[in-house]
Protein backbone atom coordinates (compact mmCIF):
# COMPACT_ATOMS: atom_id res chain seq x y z
CA UNK A 1 0.00 0.00 0.00
CA UNK A 2 3.09 2.32 0.95
CA UNK A 3 4.29 2.30 -3.00
CA UNK A 4 1.26 3.60 -4.12
CA UNK A 5 0.56 6.15 -1.82
CA UNK A 6 4.22 7.32 -2.63
CA UNK A 7 3.52 7.16 -5.99
CA UNK A 8 0.96 8.99 -6.09
CA UNK A 9 2.39 11.68 -4.29
CA UNK A 10 5.31 11.80 -6.74
CA UNK A 11 3.15 11.98 -9.71
CA UNK A 12 0.95 14.59 -7.95
CA UNK A 13 3.80 16.76 -7.23
CA UNK A 14 5.18 16.28 -10.93
CA UNK A 15 1.98 17.59 -12.12
CA UNK A 16 1.69 20.33 -9.30
CA UNK A 17 4.86 21.64 -10.96
CA UNK A 18 4.84 21.51 -14.37
CA UNK A 19 4.46 24.80 -15.84
CA UNK A 20 4.27 24.11 -19.93
CA UNK A 21 3.65 21.11 -22.05
CA UNK A 22 5.10 18.24 -21.59
CA UNK A 23 8.98 19.12 -21.68
CA UNK A 24 8.72 21.14 -18.49
CA UNK A 25 8.05 18.31 -16.40
CA UNK A 26 10.76 16.33 -17.06
CA UNK A 27 14.04 18.36 -14.95
CA UNK A 28 11.07 17.91 -12.01
CA UNK A 29 10.34 14.05 -12.99
CA UNK A 30 13.85 13.64 -13.10
CA UNK A 31 14.42 14.87 -9.43
CA UNK A 32 11.38 13.44 -7.66
CA UNK A 33 11.32 10.04 -9.89
CA UNK A 34 14.91 8.85 -10.53
CA UNK A 35 17.32 11.27 -8.06
CA UNK A 36 14.78 10.95 -5.08
CA UNK A 37 12.83 7.52 -5.74
CA UNK A 38 15.42 5.79 -8.08
CA UNK A 39 12.16 4.00 -9.69
CA UNK A 40 13.82 4.14 -13.17
CA UNK A 41 16.95 5.37 -15.16
CA UNK A 42 17.56 8.71 -17.25
CA UNK A 43 17.70 6.40 -20.39
CA UNK A 44 14.14 5.02 -19.18
CA UNK A 45 12.89 8.38 -19.14
CA UNK A 46 14.28 9.33 -22.23
CA UNK A 47 12.43 6.57 -24.11
CA UNK A 48 9.15 6.71 -22.38
CA UNK A 49 9.24 10.16 -23.47
CA UNK A 50 9.63 9.20 -26.83
CA UNK A 51 7.06 7.01 -27.18
CA UNK A 52 4.51 9.60 -25.50
CA UNK A 53 5.96 12.06 -28.07
CA UNK A 54 4.45 9.54 -30.75
CA UNK A 55 1.47 8.32 -29.01
CA UNK A 56 -2.00 9.69 -28.95
CA UNK A 57 -3.31 11.57 -26.42
CA UNK A 58 -1.35 13.96 -23.36
CA UNK A 59 2.14 13.59 -23.85
CA UNK A 60 2.97 14.08 -20.15
CA UNK A 61 0.37 11.80 -18.86
CA UNK A 62 1.40 9.52 -21.73
CA UNK A 63 5.08 9.45 -20.44
CA UNK A 64 3.75 9.20 -16.39
CA UNK A 65 1.66 6.08 -17.30
CA UNK A 66 4.49 4.24 -19.25
CA UNK A 67 6.56 4.99 -15.74
CA UNK A 68 3.88 4.46 -13.34
CA UNK A 69 3.67 1.29 -15.31
CA UNK A 70 7.43 0.28 -14.69
CA UNK A 71 7.23 0.85 -11.17
CA UNK A 72 3.79 -1.00 -10.22
CA UNK A 73 2.15 -2.16 -13.08
CA UNK A 74 -1.57 -1.56 -14.08
CA UNK A 75 -2.25 -0.10 -10.66
CA UNK A 76 0.72 2.04 -11.01
CA UNK A 77 0.00 2.88 -14.59
CA UNK A 78 -3.41 4.28 -14.04
CA UNK A 79 -2.42 5.87 -10.28
CA UNK A 80 0.29 7.69 -12.20
CA UNK A 81 -1.83 9.38 -14.47
CA UNK A 82 -4.55 10.32 -12.39
CA UNK A 83 -2.29 11.79 -10.24
CA UNK A 84 -0.69 14.12 -12.63
CA UNK A 85 -3.83 15.13 -13.94
CA UNK A 86 -5.80 15.77 -10.47
CA UNK A 87 -3.57 19.49 -9.80
CA UNK A 88 -4.89 20.99 -13.32
CA UNK A 89 -7.89 19.08 -12.76
CA UNK A 90 -8.82 20.90 -9.49
CA UNK A 91 -6.73 24.02 -10.19
CA UNK A 92 -8.67 24.84 -13.87
CA UNK A 93 -11.92 24.40 -11.99
CA UNK A 94 -11.11 26.92 -9.28
CA UNK A 95 -10.09 29.61 -12.05
CA UNK A 96 -12.80 28.96 -14.54
CA UNK A 97 -14.82 29.43 -11.55
CA UNK A 98 -13.71 31.95 -9.28
CA UNK A 99 -10.63 33.19 -10.55
CA UNK A 100 -11.03 34.36 -14.00
CA UNK A 101 -9.25 37.60 -14.03
CA UNK A 102 -6.60 36.42 -11.79
CA UNK A 103 -3.90 36.35 -15.01
CA UNK A 104 -4.61 40.11 -15.60
CA UNK A 105 -2.80 41.08 -12.06
CA UNK A 106 0.25 42.42 -12.15
CA UNK A 107 1.82 40.87 -9.36
CA UNK A 108 0.67 37.01 -11.04
CA UNK A 109 1.72 37.95 -14.35
CA UNK A 110 5.37 39.14 -12.75
CA UNK A 111 5.17 35.88 -10.73
CA UNK A 112 4.46 33.74 -13.87
CA UNK A 113 7.82 35.47 -16.01
CA UNK A 114 9.39 34.51 -12.50
CA UNK A 115 8.61 31.20 -13.26
CA UNK A 116 9.48 31.04 -17.02
CA UNK A 117 12.71 32.14 -16.35
CA UNK A 118 13.20 29.41 -13.70
CA UNK A 119 11.66 26.35 -15.71
CA UNK A 120 14.06 28.05 -19.05
CA UNK A 121 17.01 27.66 -17.16
CA UNK A 122 16.10 24.08 -15.53
CA UNK A 123 15.37 22.98 -18.92
CA UNK A 124 18.45 24.14 -20.53
CA UNK A 125 20.25 22.01 -17.48
CA UNK A 126 18.21 18.58 -18.38
CA UNK A 127 18.97 19.66 -21.76
CA UNK A 128 22.93 19.62 -21.12
CA UNK A 129 22.50 16.42 -19.09
CA UNK A 130 19.75 13.98 -21.31
CA UNK A 131 22.21 15.21 -24.29
CA UNK A 132 25.37 13.38 -22.22
CA UNK A 133 23.34 10.44 -21.85
CA UNK A 134 21.09 10.06 -25.23
CA UNK A 135 24.33 10.96 -27.09
CA UNK A 136 26.93 8.21 -26.95
CA UNK A 137 28.72 8.02 -30.55
CA UNK A 138 29.56 9.93 -33.80
CA UNK A 139 25.93 8.42 -35.35
CA UNK A 140 24.31 10.01 -32.04
CA UNK A 141 25.60 13.00 -32.60
CA UNK A 142 24.63 13.51 -36.42
CA UNK A 143 21.51 12.16 -35.90
CA UNK A 144 20.98 14.91 -32.27
CA UNK A 145 22.07 17.90 -34.69
CA UNK A 146 20.20 16.98 -38.17
CA UNK A 147 17.09 16.38 -35.28
CA UNK A 148 17.65 19.69 -33.62
CA UNK A 149 18.19 21.91 -37.20
CA UNK A 150 14.83 20.01 -38.41
CA UNK A 151 12.64 20.97 -35.80
CA UNK A 152 14.42 24.84 -35.32
CA UNK A 153 14.25 25.89 -39.16
CA UNK A 154 11.45 24.24 -40.79
CA UNK A 155 9.23 23.05 -37.69
CA UNK A 156 8.84 19.60 -38.45
CA UNK A 157 6.27 17.50 -36.70
CA UNK A 158 8.56 15.35 -33.98
CA UNK A 159 7.16 12.36 -35.05
CA UNK A 160 8.57 12.87 -38.40
CA UNK A 161 11.33 12.75 -36.28
CA UNK A 162 11.16 10.29 -33.79
CA UNK A 163 10.08 7.57 -36.07
CA UNK A 164 12.92 7.55 -38.85
CA UNK A 165 15.13 7.95 -35.96
CA UNK A 166 13.66 5.14 -34.28
CA UNK A 167 14.27 3.16 -38.25
CA UNK A 168 17.62 4.52 -38.24
CA UNK A 169 19.06 2.86 -34.68
CA UNK A 170 18.01 -0.52 -36.40
CA UNK A 171 20.12 0.17 -39.46
CA UNK A 172 23.50 1.73 -37.93
CA UNK A 173 23.26 -0.19 -34.43
CA UNK A 174 26.91 -0.97 -33.99
CA UNK A 175 27.51 -4.35 -34.49
CA UNK A 176 29.60 -4.89 -31.35
CA UNK A 177 31.66 -2.96 -28.69
CA UNK A 178 28.95 0.14 -29.25
CA UNK A 179 29.12 1.57 -25.72
CA UNK A 180 25.13 1.45 -25.08
CA UNK A 181 23.47 2.34 -21.62
CA UNK B 1 -27.23 13.94 -22.33
CA UNK B 2 -24.16 16.46 -21.93
CA UNK B 3 -21.90 14.10 -19.29
CA UNK B 4 -22.73 11.55 -22.65
CA UNK B 5 -21.46 13.94 -25.17
CA UNK B 6 -18.87 15.18 -23.08
CA UNK B 7 -17.12 11.85 -22.36
CA UNK B 8 -17.37 10.75 -26.41
CA UNK B 9 -16.73 13.77 -28.00
CA UNK B 10 -13.11 13.61 -25.25
CA UNK B 11 -12.95 10.01 -25.89
CA UNK B 12 -12.17 10.90 -29.38
CA UNK B 13 -10.35 13.77 -28.84
CA UNK B 14 -7.45 12.04 -27.12
CA UNK B 15 -7.77 9.08 -29.63
CA UNK B 16 -6.80 11.68 -32.16
CA UNK B 17 -4.64 14.13 -30.87
CA UNK B 18 -0.67 13.09 -31.64
CA UNK B 19 1.81 15.53 -30.54
CA UNK B 20 0.91 16.87 -27.19
CA UNK B 21 -1.69 19.26 -25.48
CA UNK B 22 -2.07 22.05 -28.21
CA UNK B 23 -2.88 19.33 -30.87
CA UNK B 24 -6.45 19.22 -28.99
CA UNK B 25 -6.96 23.00 -30.08
CA UNK B 26 -8.03 22.16 -33.86
CA UNK B 27 -10.75 18.82 -32.20
CA UNK B 28 -11.78 22.17 -29.72
CA UNK B 29 -12.24 24.67 -31.93
CA UNK B 30 -14.56 21.80 -34.12
CA UNK B 31 -16.62 21.36 -31.08
CA UNK B 32 -17.00 25.48 -30.45
CA UNK B 33 -18.41 25.45 -34.07
CA UNK B 34 -20.47 21.85 -33.14
CA UNK B 35 -22.23 22.94 -29.91
CA UNK B 36 -23.45 25.85 -27.98
CA UNK B 37 -20.51 24.64 -25.06
CA UNK B 38 -18.25 27.43 -25.29
CA UNK B 39 -17.44 30.45 -28.59
CA UNK B 40 -14.13 30.34 -30.09
CA UNK B 41 -13.07 33.56 -28.11
CA UNK B 42 -13.22 31.80 -25.11
CA UNK B 43 -11.03 29.36 -26.02
CA UNK B 44 -8.68 31.76 -26.56
CA UNK B 45 -8.66 32.51 -23.09
CA UNK B 46 -8.27 28.73 -22.53
CA UNK B 47 -5.09 28.43 -24.30
CA UNK B 48 -3.61 31.04 -22.50
CA UNK B 49 -4.60 30.23 -18.95
CA UNK B 50 -3.97 26.24 -19.57
CA UNK B 51 -0.52 27.34 -20.96
CA UNK B 52 0.59 29.61 -17.57
CA UNK B 53 -1.27 27.57 -15.12
CA UNK B 54 0.71 23.80 -13.93
CA UNK B 55 0.20 20.76 -15.23
CA UNK B 56 -0.03 19.20 -18.52
CA UNK B 57 -1.95 21.62 -21.63
CA UNK B 58 -4.34 19.20 -22.87
CA UNK B 59 -5.88 18.16 -19.77
CA UNK B 60 -6.14 22.01 -18.54
CA UNK B 61 -8.19 22.68 -21.67
CA UNK B 62 -9.97 19.52 -21.49
CA UNK B 63 -10.86 20.25 -17.83
CA UNK B 64 -12.04 23.62 -18.83
CA UNK B 65 -13.81 23.27 -21.90
CA UNK B 66 -15.96 20.66 -19.99
CA UNK B 67 -15.87 23.39 -16.85
CA UNK B 68 -17.79 25.95 -19.22
CA UNK B 69 -19.92 23.47 -21.04
CA UNK B 70 -21.09 21.27 -17.78
CA UNK B 71 -19.90 22.41 -14.79
CA UNK B 72 -17.66 20.62 -12.13
CA UNK B 73 -18.60 17.30 -13.95
CA UNK B 74 -18.39 18.41 -17.07
CA UNK B 75 -14.34 18.94 -16.59
CA UNK B 76 -13.66 15.72 -14.55
CA UNK B 77 -15.18 14.22 -17.16
CA UNK B 78 -13.30 15.71 -20.44
CA UNK B 79 -10.14 15.59 -18.66
CA UNK B 80 -10.68 12.11 -17.91
CA UNK B 81 -12.07 10.69 -21.33
CA UNK B 82 -9.00 12.94 -22.68
CA UNK B 83 -6.70 11.08 -21.37
CA UNK B 84 -8.11 7.44 -21.63
CA UNK B 85 -7.43 6.28 -24.57
CA UNK B 86 -3.53 7.55 -24.34
CA UNK B 87 -3.35 5.61 -20.93
CA UNK B 88 -4.81 2.21 -22.38
CA UNK B 89 -2.34 2.41 -25.20
CA UNK B 90 0.31 2.74 -22.54
CA UNK B 91 -0.44 -0.06 -20.87
CA UNK B 92 -0.39 -2.02 -23.60
CA UNK B 93 2.98 -0.72 -24.53
CA UNK B 94 4.48 -1.12 -20.83
CA UNK B 95 3.56 -4.51 -20.79
CA UNK B 96 5.14 -5.62 -23.76
CA UNK B 97 8.10 -3.50 -23.60
CA UNK B 98 8.12 -5.68 -19.98
CA UNK B 99 8.30 -8.46 -21.94
CA UNK B 100 10.52 -7.89 -24.69
CA UNK B 101 12.92 -5.94 -22.65
CA UNK B 102 15.85 -7.84 -23.46
CA UNK B 103 14.95 -7.99 -27.65
CA UNK B 104 17.55 -6.89 -29.94
CA UNK B 105 14.97 -4.94 -32.24
CA UNK B 106 13.86 -2.50 -29.16
CA UNK B 107 17.53 -1.75 -27.95
CA UNK B 108 18.73 -0.36 -31.19
CA UNK B 109 15.09 1.37 -31.58
CA UNK B 110 15.80 2.92 -28.72
CA UNK B 111 19.40 4.00 -29.77
CA UNK B 112 18.15 5.81 -32.49
CA UNK B 113 15.39 7.01 -30.23
CA UNK B 114 17.63 8.69 -27.82
CA UNK B 115 19.61 11.31 -29.59
CA UNK B 116 16.11 12.80 -31.01
CA UNK B 117 14.71 12.86 -27.78
CA UNK B 118 17.45 15.02 -26.59
CA UNK B 119 16.95 17.25 -29.30
CA UNK B 120 13.44 17.56 -28.46
CA UNK B 121 14.10 18.84 -25.20
CA UNK B 122 16.97 21.07 -26.48
CA UNK B 123 13.95 22.47 -28.77
CA UNK B 124 12.10 22.72 -26.21
CA UNK B 125 14.52 25.00 -24.38
CA UNK B 126 15.09 26.58 -27.44
CA UNK B 127 11.55 27.77 -27.58
CA UNK B 128 11.39 28.11 -23.87
CA UNK B 129 13.88 30.91 -24.30
CA UNK B 130 12.36 32.16 -26.88
CA UNK B 131 9.36 32.87 -24.95
CA UNK B 132 11.37 34.49 -22.14
CA UNK B 133 12.95 36.55 -24.18
CA UNK B 134 9.71 38.03 -25.83
CA UNK B 135 8.37 38.26 -22.49
CA UNK B 136 11.11 40.64 -21.27
CA UNK B 137 11.01 44.65 -20.72
CA UNK B 138 13.92 46.38 -22.42
CA UNK B 139 14.57 48.20 -19.21
CA UNK B 140 17.67 48.15 -16.93
CA UNK B 141 16.16 46.56 -13.66
CA UNK B 142 13.92 44.21 -15.22
CA UNK B 143 16.59 43.19 -17.82
CA UNK B 144 18.91 42.54 -14.73
CA UNK B 145 16.59 40.79 -12.69
CA UNK B 146 15.73 38.42 -15.36
CA UNK B 147 18.95 37.29 -15.98
CA UNK B 148 19.70 37.35 -12.46
CA UNK B 149 17.46 35.11 -12.11
CA UNK B 150 18.23 32.75 -14.65
CA UNK B 151 21.60 32.57 -13.92
CA UNK B 152 20.75 32.16 -9.56
CA UNK B 153 18.63 29.21 -11.11
CA UNK B 154 21.60 27.49 -12.42
CA UNK B 155 24.20 28.07 -9.87
CA UNK B 156 21.40 26.69 -7.94
CA UNK B 157 20.94 23.62 -9.63
CA UNK B 158 24.07 22.87 -10.07
CA UNK B 159 26.08 23.85 -6.80
CA UNK B 160 23.40 23.10 -4.12
CA UNK B 161 20.98 19.90 -3.77
CA UNK B 162 17.62 22.48 -4.02
CA UNK B 163 15.02 20.40 -6.67
CA UNK B 164 13.24 22.10 -9.26
CA UNK B 165 10.65 22.50 -7.22
CA UNK B 166 12.02 24.56 -4.58
CA UNK B 167 13.36 26.36 -7.04
CA UNK B 168 10.31 27.72 -8.76
CA UNK B 169 8.73 28.29 -5.36
CA UNK B 170 11.64 30.51 -4.47
CA UNK B 171 11.52 32.23 -7.59
CA UNK B 172 7.24 32.67 -7.27
CA UNK B 173 8.61 34.47 -3.88
CA UNK B 174 11.30 36.54 -5.25
CA UNK B 175 8.70 37.75 -7.93
CA UNK B 176 7.18 40.05 -5.28
CA UNK B 177 10.19 42.15 -5.08
CA UNK B 178 11.81 41.59 -8.12
CA UNK B 179 10.38 43.51 -11.47
CA UNK B 180 10.45 41.83 -14.26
Amino acid sequence: MKVYLELFIAFFKVGLFTFGGGYAMIPIAKRELIDNKNWLSEAELMDYYGIAQVSMGIIAINTNTLIGYHIAHKKGAVLAAIATALPSIIIITIIAAVLEGIFDVPLVINMFKAIRIVVSALIVQTTIKLTKIGVVDIFGAVLFGSSFLFIVLLGVNPIFLVIPSALLGIIFYPKKGGKQT
Amino acid sequence: MIYWLLFMEFLIIGAFAVGGGLATLPYLINLANKYPWFTQATLMDMVAISESTPGPIGINMATYAGYVAAGIPGGVIASISVMLVGMIFMIVIGRSLERFKESTVLVKVFYGLRPTIAALIGFAAYTMLQTVVADATLELVPLLSSVGLFTLTLVLIYKTKLSPISIIGLAAILSFILPL
